[in-house]
């Protein structure tokens, strides 16, 4: 029967998952703070999926790509970050609670105080409106529009058929509407 | 005329060249231009805002540190344990560990009384035995989420640790019975893997939607059914040595 593992071969394991843990983090957190809006939670969705693909890892087929398998990964434990809060009633934070500066994404070097309480008031909203999506809403929004994912690609991420992507899509864009409505008509 | 989907709509984005008729169908209808001017604009204010915070070159180094403090801590020594008896996965181990020392008590007296190594008929036998008990466990974890309650968010972590446990056990079972050529056995193992690997890599909390793509998922190919049909026919040989045993003594 096959399956005996030397020290070497555990060794060597052992450094190729390092590889791909250092290979892959940035990609991960990314992708973790797009999901859940906050540092912390984001961190702790990195260290969650790479202690799950570790777990995981002599399971995983050499034939897939390790890093369509980690985003998976990573996508699921954002899903559960996201229904843990909500569960626990625990309101998002909002973007200007965190130490990221939303006048950051405001391309003028030197805001003028208007034009860094609209940007606040903008971040407040936009952060508001995604936490009022559904897990799956906004997994399918931010994989397709802010990951440029393609739909099949999500459909095997979300285990869901190519039709279902769309339609959650659209109901995330929907309600992005409704609730962005007042600054889409003011920008 | 016609105007596209709203569905499709929703997902054009500018990094993908949308389909030459939907290129055309832009072009020529002023009202799904507009639509789609919407949708663009909703994904711009959330995008700009969405600025990701930088994280420098060493960051991955950062992670690993932390990763690699949490991993388990490598054995001591390398006795080359077969991989499903990994210390970690002691709950499948407790079962195997007796087939396995049921065969090296077997081999010890093989070579001591005759020299010769374990027949094939003995080999088959344990790894029926073994298979058995392994197919028996999967089809526990299967049976436990097919009948999981429906109301609410229902927590499976405890079936997905046991579904990550049965995987690398299920890969070797499935490349012993690909390599002896037993096909229908190997394709059984390969669905129960799929499924296996679904649940280990899914969600631990699932939504009574998660919760019936799962058993759509499980009922559609019948894998529970496959898996005990085939527990119930290796079960079945598995006994053949105490029978003939008995028989022996009858005799």
């Amino acid at each position: 029967m096959g399956g005996m593992r030397s020290l070497e071969a555990e060794e060597a394991d052992a450094a190729s998952f390092r590889a791909l843990v250092e290979e892959h983090s940035r990609m991960v957190f990314r992708l973790a703070w797009r999901m859940t809006g906050n540092v912390e939670d984001a961190e702790d969705v990195v260290q969650e999926t790479f202690l799950k693909a570790h777990r995981g890892y002599e399971s995983f087929d050499a034939r897939a790509r390790f890093g369509t398998w980690i985003y998976r990964i990573a996508v699921n434990c954002s899903i559960d970050v996201l229904r843990r809060r909500r569960s626990h009633g625990v309101t998002p934070r909002r973007a200007d609670e965190e130490k990221i500066d939303p006048v950051e994404a405001i391309p003028s070097s030197e805001p003028v105080p208007e034009q860094r309480a609209f940007a606040g008031e903008i971040g407040r909203s936009v952060a508001s409106a995604l936490s009022r999506l559904s897990e799956r809403e906004r997994a399918a929004f931010v994989l397709r529009h802010l990951e440029g994912m393609p739909i099949e690609g999500i459909a095997d991420v979300l285990k869901i058929g190519p039709n279902a992507v769309k339609q959650t899509v659209f109901r995330a864009v929907q309600k992005l509407r409704r609730e962005l409505a007042p600054i889409g008509s003011v920008s | 005329m016609n105007h596209l989907d709203e569905r499709d709509l929703a997902c054009l984005t500018p990094k993908e060249e949308p389909a030459a008729p939907v290129r055309e169908h832009l072009r020529a209808c002023a009202v799904c231009r507009a639509r789609l001017d919407e949708i663009v604009k909703i994904v711009r204010i959330v995008s700009d805002v969405e600025s990701v915070p930088a994280r420098g070159d060493s960051y991955g180094g950062q992670v690993w540190s932390r990763v690699s403090r949490q991993l388990p801590a490598r054995r001591p020594f390398a006795f080359p344990w077969p991989t499903f008896l990994a210390p970690r996965r002691l709950a499948f181990a407790g079962v195997s560990l007796l087939v396995l020392a049921a065969t090296f008590l077997a081999g010890r007296f093989w070579r001591a009384e005759r020299s010769t190594p374990l027949s094939p008929a003995v080999k088959e036998r344990v790894l029926v035995v073994a298979l058995s008990d392994h197919l028996e466990h999967s089809a526990a974890v299967l049976i436990e989420l097919a009948n999981a309650p429906e109301n609410g968010t229902v927590d499976v972590s405890s079936e997905q640790a046991r579904a990550n446990d049965l995987v690398a056990a299920n890969r070797l079972y499935r490349q012993t019975a690909s390599q002896t050529g037993d096909r229908a056995v190997s394709a059984v193992l390969e669905e129960l893997e799929r499924v296996l690997l679904d649940v280990a890599h899914g969600p631990s909390q699932l939504t009574p939607a998660d919760l019936a793509a799962l058993r759509r998922r499980i009922e559609e190919k019948g894998v529970l059914f496959k898996v005990r049909v085939i527990g119930s026919n290796l079960r079945e040989r598995g006994e053949l040595p105490g029978r003939e045993a008995r028989e022996r003594k009858r005799t």
